[in-house]
């Protein structure tokens, strides 16, 4: 499956490039950590099942952001769908594709998505809070794009006030942006997104080198385009 | 025994019937054989050992007393100087300074019935010796005092300046030998001694028998004082080096033991401790002086203190210990110890460690098992010139980490490896029927047969409990004016989730807004806003501007100093602490509902 836009890698954008493969760099640094500091991962879990149950077998899901595979791909899977991981790290996609061997597994980045729809359903846990909010908006509009009319998406962000600050994580630097749960609400609004449901909690990583968080799980449906 | 004349003499003339005088005049009255002789010397060598086995100041006084009766004295009864019995008084008074001095009966021995005298010489009874009795004499002058006989006048004199109850009869018509207690020219106390009319009035013999005890019993009180005074300074200087109630913050619970190499002196260089630090995180702290005794703990004292600084800059563990490593090398080159640091955050539930070459510390996790936990050996402290380095461990919620001095596994002509194995094993069998860091401590030094350490010995437990994630809400904020209400509105959010008091409420809102207020006054990058719910609720504003803020006068119309000063006035505790990359501003607020313990805290976790 051709997922990127032709000639889209040769775009005038070099800082941005840049910035992409630094940021590449840094999850392929953490790529074996990262499953080490968030181990528990319920609230994800329980947001993809919910999601599942929305879907026809078969579906066609995208894992934006699909890092080692674990534990999205490996349940959206095991639920029988057809199921495509994208992440902008060789090293997560080359984990990412032992652990789930049954998926399709890009390397990309989400701004290079192709316009088609086809796609049941979305999902990006914790992957958009990489880009700087201006590219979220961008990002979110590809999502609706490569999907279905009606169909589903998952998002997983971390609440928090900031558009693009640095912080250190996991000893790696990374940048991140953050909203509060109303701003995010509006800003899926406008993305053409209706939210069906949403759970926020608490997460203690499991490490001193990250600081604990509140997590926001949306699961959101694309508004139909004649409305 | 010259210098009697002068005391003699001014009594004689106040008395009049009274015998003081000069040993070297009565001779010809020693007159004894070789069996008298030998039977004299045995009495004495055996008074002298008795005395001598007395290790504190009333014991040895009890054995003085016990000697001279009957063979010497019918009663006897020993005073001593009610200041040696006070911590920290000055020196006993030389001879001529005791006047005023307040005086113990410590002890009394007479051949009669227990109770004869007991009320009216109870012992423990503290007096002014008045001057009608010859001890007082006796101690003034540093010299014995004898009557040949106490005439009904003297004996009347003596009972009315006596009390309790008639000392008439204790003394009248009785011989009596009051001896001073005296060593290196200071006055301790005396012994009194009385005979009944039947017998014989007190002779040289007698003076110097009594002399040569006196100066014996003296000399083994003046030693016990001392000592006792060592003890003392040691265990009021342990007082002031060692927690004695360690701090038990949020998500953890200590016990420890410490067991010094000379019980006597209690006082060792092993030291522990437990450090709150900024984020609920808390330094636990354990390190072992090389050498025994109050000299390192002295430096055990300053060591300490340099951890309970540097910890409260909040240094990562290898940093504060490099930190320590260079104050050691400042403060002499006796100053050698090793010492673990770890820094225990019960929300990432892990420790990180930083070691200079003490032992590692064990894990009982909480299914039972126990490992050896793997750090950096390191260099110990005080030899300068290394890097520490640091190793995380994961933690899971409810593990004890046993921190211990190297006198719990140390013994002679066992390798100190089969030895560490062997304490494995006891805490496995002992975190069998509780992991209770008490009970644990306890179990272990009971197992490990501790009573015989030859060297100091520390060991402390923690259990690692954890915050749950439920009772932590943080955000990262942009240093932008508008971040203030969005931060009012967050904490106010947070706090009704919770459901805690309104009181709370109110003022957790606005004193965390005042700390929002000055780090988005100051800071450049995000700012860290937390709320951490245990028995109190802390609040935490961290920024990347390194200047701490002061605390200014109420009336000061600055803002930022104003914000300060109101959440000093409505917090219950707070503080600023550097962080890594800027700092830390907190405050706590009392969770005035926890009439069943903590709120929800039990009851959330699994």
């Amino acid at each position: 499956m051709v997922i990127g836009k032709p000639g889209s890698s040769g775009g005038p954008d070099q800082a941005w490039i840049e910035r992409e493969q630094a940021q590449a760099r840094a999850f392929d640094a953490i790529s074996t950590r990262y499953d080490e500091a968030f181990p528990h991962k319920e609230g994800q879990l329980a947001v993809v099942s919910t999601l599942l149950e929305r879907l026809a077998p078969g579906a066609r899901v995208l894992d934006v952001g699909s890092g080692t595979g674990l534990p999205t791909a490996r349940q959206l899977a095991d639920a029988g769908c057809h199921v495509t991981g994208l992440d902008i790290s060789p090293r997560m996609i080359e984990m990412a594709r032992k652990n789930v061997p049954e998926a399709e597994f890009v390397l990309g980045d989400v701004m290079e998505l192709s316009s088609e729809p086809r796609f049941e359903a979305v999902t990006a846990f914790f992957v958009l809070l990489n880009l700087p909010r201006e590219k979220v908006r961008t990002a979110l509009g590809q999502i609706g794009d490569v999907l279905v009319p009606d169909g589903w998406f998952a998002l997983g962000m971390v609440e928090g006030d900031v558009d693009d600050v640095p912080i250190a994580f996991l000893e790696s630097r990374f940048r991140v942006t953050g909203y509060l749960r109303d701003d995010l609400r509006a800003v899926l609004a406008e993305s053409g997104f209706t939210i069906e449901q949403e759970q926020v909690l608490s997460y203690s990583p499991e490490t001193s080198s990250a600081r604990p968080e509140i997590q926001m799980f949306f699961l959101c449906r694309k508004l139909d385009s004649r409305s | 025994m010259h210098e009697s004349e002068h005391g003699h003499s001014r009594v004689l003339t106040y008395e009049g019937d009274r015998r003081g005088r000069d040993v070297g005049r009565d001779t010809h009255e020693l007159g004894c054989g070789p069996v008298d002789l030998r039977d004299h010397l045995s009495f004495l060598n055996e008074a002298t050992e008795r005395i001598g086995a007395g290790t504190d100041m009333v014991a040895i006084a009890g054995q003085f007393a016990a000697a001279l009766v009957p063979r010497l004295a019918d009663f006897a009864s020993v005073h001593l100087l009610d200041a040696l019995f006070v911590d920290g008084a000055p020196a006993p008074p030389a001879p001529g300074a005791t006047a005023s001095s307040l005086v113990r009966r410590v002890a009394v021995a007479h051949d009669e019935p227990p109770e004869r005298w007991l009320s009216l010489v109870p012992e423990g009874a503290v007096q002014i010796m008045h001057d009608t009795s010859p001890c007082h004499e006796a101690m003034a002058t540093g010299v014995p005092v004898w009557l040949d006989r106490v005439t009904p006048d003297r004996a009347e004199a003596m009972a009315l300046s006596h009390s309790p109850g008639d000392l008439y009869p204790l003394v009248a018509d009785r011989a009596y030998l009051a001896v001073p207690l005296v060593v290196r020219g200071r006055v301790l106390g005396c012994v009194a001694l009385t005979r009944r009319p039947e017998r014989a009035e007190f002779d040289q013999v007698d003076v110097l028998t009594v002399g040569q005890l006196a100066a014996q019993a003296a000399l083994g009180v003046d030693n016990a004082r001392l000592f006792r005074g060592q003890v003392a300074t040691a265990a009021e200087f342990r007082r002031g080096v060692l927690p004695t109630t360690p701090p038990t913050p949020a998500g953890i619970e200590v016990a420890h033991r410490y067991l010094p190499a000379n019980p006597a002196v209690e006082v060792g260089g092993d030291w522990f401790d437990t450090i709150a630090l900024p984020g609920s995180r808390v330094a636990i702290v354990i390190g072992d002086v090389m050498g025994h005794g109050v000299r390192s703990a002295a430096v055990m004292g300053h060591l300490r203190i340099a951890v309970q600084t540097l910890a409260a800059l909040d240094l990562p563990p290898g940093q504060l210990l490099r930190q320590l490593d260079s104050l050691a090398l400042q403060l002499g080159d006796d100053h050698l110890a090793t010492c673990l640091y770890a820094v225990y955050d019960p929300i990432a539930s892990c420790c990180v460690i930083a070691n200079a070459g003490h032992l590692a510390p064990m894990l009982v996790r909480a299914d039972g098992t126990v490992e050896r936990v793997e750090v950096p050996s390191g260099a110990p402290i005080g030899v300068g010139g290394v890097a520490f380095d640091t190793a995380e461990i994961p933690i899971r919620d409810g593990d004890v980490l046993v921190l211990y001095t190297d006198g719990l596994v140390e013994a002679r002509g066992d390798d100190i490896e089969d030895r560490i194995a062997a304490l494995g094993e006891c805490l496995e069998l002992a975190a069998r029927p509780s992991a209770d860091p008490e009970t644990l401590c306890d179990t272990l030094l009971t197992m490990l047969d501790r009573d015989k350490h030859e060297d100091d010995v520390a060991l402390l437990a923690a259990r690692l409990k954890g915050i749950p994630a439920e009772n932590i809400a943080n955000w990262l904020l942009s240093p932008l004016p508008p971040t203030v209400p969005k931060a009012r509105r967050l904490v106010r959010q947070a706090m009704a989730e919770w459901d805690l008091p309104d009181g709370v409420r109110e003022t957790t809102e606005l004193l965390a807004t005042e700390l929002v207020t000055n780090a988005v006054r100051y800071a450049h990058g995000p700012i860290e806003l937390r709320l951490l719910r245990t028995r109190t609720l802390l609040c935490e504003v961290r920024d990347d501007d390194h200047f701490l803020p002061i605390l200014l006068e109420a009336g000061d119309l600055d803002e930022g100093g104003r914000g300060l000063f109101l959440v000093s006035q409505l917090a219950l505790r707070w503080g600023v602490s550097r962080t890594a990359n800027g700092k830390v501003v907190w405050f706590e607020m009392p969770l005035e509902t926890l009439d069943h313990g903590l709120p929800r805290e039990s009851t959330i976790e699994d």
